[in-house]
């Protein structure tokens, strides 16, 4: 995510020092965003333009040589920089899709971390219940009109388009942690993880503990300030979802513009990366760790 | 467990609540009304709109309402936006073809 910011950021700034070659005097204000490398053509070629088209229109649109010959040498430094240019683009875009591919990340962002709810059949639970295996983490509440419900499907539809893949199998943990645990009884939660997914893991807690883990995951959440009592509401609150390693670390996040086909790809390329370098995921969910 | 015992809306109930909102959102769009709160609103689609506060929790019906507006508000933002940008490039197209 990080990565497809910064290579976004810079194209508009190579896109904005290209037009300013063409010395347009209103384009002058951009010209000190320009990075420094690309000052010294830019200089060059305009200066050069400028002078042409001065004697261009002094002439009245005579062709002589010395014209012709600056145009001609404008628009070969023109094309050769374009050419330049693009094949440099073309390289950033390869090495961005390569780095993709090949799983890296710029330092791992710290999300994630130990928590301890309770889970949909009342079961004190700790993230180290989920250990070895991955996770897919959603926050959300039993009373969200109709992004969580529909992420929540689309994560259903993830889940079950990955573990469909005969290299895969049944590796990933779903995980429903409610944002609003004054409402989200376990008897709430219990009813609205049925509505999307057999393996769906509803948790909720006290709001410390609820606050305590959204804050670990960067998760956003507020509540109205005032409300009459029996008021109804909405709990406002990000919407990313969350792929976390067997080991409980940050692996991706996925957004509510991501198509199921382009999150259950990404988690596949993931996982089939862990297990290339030997990673061991286990099959099914064991005993819970931390009831014994 | 039965259904009974949730308080928050089931499956079928969410799936309810957007169908009768749509439709009350079409007639509105019929009526050429954008705002359910603005008076112009008040004369219209009385019906669905009966149907759609009965079908949905009033947080929702206050959450869809709002989100109606401010939806039409930023793809015209979003218009202008573009437009300006094609204005620049077009410019910039000019002036190229002219210098050279």
């Amino acid at each position: 995510m990080f990565r497809s910011l910064i290579t976004r950021a810079q194209r508009p700034a190579v896109a904005c020092a290209s037009f300013s070659t063409r010395a347009r005097p209103v384009a002058r204000p951009l010209a000190p965003l320009r990075p420094s490398s690309l000052a010294n053509h830019t200089r060059f070629y305009s200066s050069k333009s400028d002078g042409a088209r001065a004697q261009n229109t002094n002439s009245a649109g005579a062709l002589n040589w010395k014209t012709l010959a600056v145009f001609a040498a404008t628009g070969a430094g023109l094309l050769y920089y374009f050419r330049l240019e693009k094949q440099r683009v073309e390289a950033a875009k390869e090495e961005e899709a390569r780095l993709a591919k090949a799983n890296t990340t710029y330092g791992k962002p710290k999300i994630g971390g130990p928590f301890s709810l309770i889970d949909h059949n009342g079961v004190r639970t700790t993230n180290q219940d989920f250990k070895g295996r991955y996770m897919l983490i959603y926050f959300g509440f039993t009373n969200c009109p109709d992004i969580c419900p529909e992420e929540l499907d689309k994560m259903a539809e993830v889940l079950d388009t990955v573990s469909a893949d005969p290299e895969i199998g049944d590796v990933i943990t779903p995980i429903f942690i409610t944002c609003d645990p004054q409402r989200d009884t376990v008897a709430e939660v219990n009813e609205y993880v049925k509505d999307f997914h057999k393996d769906l893991i509803g948790l909720t807690g006290t709001l410390e503990e609820v606050a305590r883990v959204a804050k670990s995951y960067r998760v956003y959440f507020s509540k109205p300030p005032k409300l009459a009592p029996g008021e109804d509401y909405l709990v406002d609150h990000s919407i990313f979802f969350y792929l976390m390693s067997p080991e409980g670390d940050f692996v991706d996040c996925y957004a509510k513009d991501h198509t199921a086909e382009h999150v259950s790809q990404s988690v596949k390329d993931h996982i089939l990366a862990y297990k290339e370098k030997g990673g061991k995921i286990a099959p099914a969910l064991g005993p819970r760790q931390s009831q014994q | 467990m039965t259904q009974e015992t949730a308080n928050h809306p089931s499956r079928a109930d969410r799936q309810n609540c957007w169908k009768v909102r749509d439709a009350y959102f079409e007639c509105l769009n019929e009526a050429k009304v954008l705002d359910p709160f603005a008076p112009a609103a008040a004369n219209v689609c009385q019906n669905l709109k009966e149907k759609y506060e009965k079908g949905c929790m009033k947080s929702w019906v206050e959450y869809f309402n709002k989100r109606r507006v401010l939806e039409v508000e930023q793809k015209e933002l979003l218009e202008r936006m573009r437009a300006q940008h094609q204005a620049v490039k077009d410019r910039e197209e000019q002036t190229k073809n002219q210098s050279s």
